[in-house]
């Protein structure tokens, strides 16, 4: 009896633990991120930080002039990566594209919005 | 009492394991700190830039890996894509949009369209690692037109299953949809039937790998876990899955797993 209890306790404490920890709910989080994003907590002062308008794509190839061998570098140094197939192995990189420093972040829910405006 | 002696610990365990299959929350609160986060995000946007992607599929992993299911390596998929992006502040930066879609908070068995950047797609991130399939460039340029035209909108199922099955239009997951991106664009249509039709004669699904009576009292207990859009054991859109059928028919230019590893200098 004991152990159902428990398990009846803890069952109906991780409904919304699981629900919350999945990967299928929004929750709180959100304003949470915008905060620390927002303010830079957290951010070491290299990073610039900017929630965005708009986006739209590119669809010119080629277009881009960062050279690709210092980008890839730079990635190589902090990343392992491990291709899934031996061919990738053997394709070339195509024309480099450029990436700006700054980090962008999609803008605050509308009704998180609101309540921050009041 | 022998009912509740069997029920319950199926019950916690339904609970505990079930949700970790696909899954498409717009955010979660952060494991890691943010300037890891922010790093790594714009190594991965640096990473898919110098091999020229202007178009690829990436994935996160929003559980641990350890609770997901065999065969399933990440929890949420999207498209990217390599965009011009107006700041709020009147700048622009140039990097990827990710074009997800997500569940609706308090309703989670709808799902709405978002786009957002990789900051935001890892930000709940269980493990600072990415899923990314560069397809080749024909269908990237095709996935550009696509949303650029607004045409994926027409693909979008707002009736949400965590399991849904792809090779039918009732229910739609996040990885359903970016297959149904990928396959608008390959055939370039937005003919659902056309594309259903297709990808039931080419595309391989996942087979769920959890026992019947655990899915079967999750599609009980959650409104976002359905199972009656199945025949038999759920099949699913995995991104290995649409990894798999890229590479059979010859549409993968790159695809890897790339994994923060060491610690990243300020």
């Amino acid at each position: 009896m004991k152990l159902i209890n428990t398990l009846l306790m803890v069952a109906l404490i991780a409904s919304p633990v699981a629900a919350c920890a999945s990967e299928s709910v929004n929750h709180s989080g959100q304003a949470s991120k915008h905060s620390v994003m927002a303010l830079g907590h957290g951010l070491h002062a290299g990073v610039k930080v900017a929630s965005t308008a708009v986006a739209a794509p590119v669809a010119i190839v080629g277009s881009a002039s960062v050279a690709a061998g210092s980008v890839l570098t730079e990635s190589a140094k902090s990343l392992s990566y491990k291709p899934h197939s031996p061919k990738s192995k053997k394709i070339k990189s195509k024309a480099a594209l450029e990436v700006s420093e700054t980090t962008v972040t999609v803008g605050p829910a509308p009704n998180q919005a609101v309540q921050r405006s009041n | 009492m022998a009912f509740y002696r069997m029920f319950l610990p199926l019950l916690f365990i339904v609970f505990c394991s079930s949700y970790t299959v696909a899954g498409s929350q717009a955010d979660v609160v952060a494991k890691y700190e943010p300037k890891r986060i922010a790093q790594f995000a714009k190594q991965v946007e640096k990473y898919a830039a110098a091999r020229g992607a202007r178009a690829f599929i990436i994935a996160r992993l929003g559980r641990p890996e350890g609770e997901l299911p065999k065969g399933v390596r990440y929890t949420h998929t999207a498209v990217a894509i390599y965009s011009n992006i107006k700041l709020a502040n009147g700048e622009e930066a140039k990097g990827y949009a990710i074009h997800n879609l997500y569940q609706v908070p308090a309703q989670p068995e709808r799902s709405y369209l978002l786009t957002d950047y990789p900051v935001d797609f890892f930000w709940g991130a269980q493990e600072l690692k990415a899923g990314i399939v560069i397809p080749r460039e024909e269908v990237q340029s095709r996935l550009i037109d696509l949303i650029d035209s607004g045409a994926n909108k027409r693909l979008h199922n707002p009736k949400y299953s965590l399991i849904s099955n792809p090779l039918t239009q009732q229910y739609q997951n996040c990885t359903e949809y970016t297959l149904d991106l990928l396959n608008a664009a390959i055939y370039q249509t937005t003919d659902l039937d056309q594309l259903k039709a297709n990808t039931r004669a080419y595309f391989e699904p996942q087979k769920l790998r959890m026992s019947s009576l655990k899915i079967s009292l999750a599609a009980m207990l959650r409104k976002e876990i359905v199972t009656k859009d199945h025949k038999g054991r759920p099949k699913m859109a995995t991104f290995g899955s649409i990894e798999r059928y890229l590479q059979k028919y010859g549409l993968v230019q790159h695809s890897l797993t790339l994994q923060e590893n060491v610690s990243v200098d300020s």
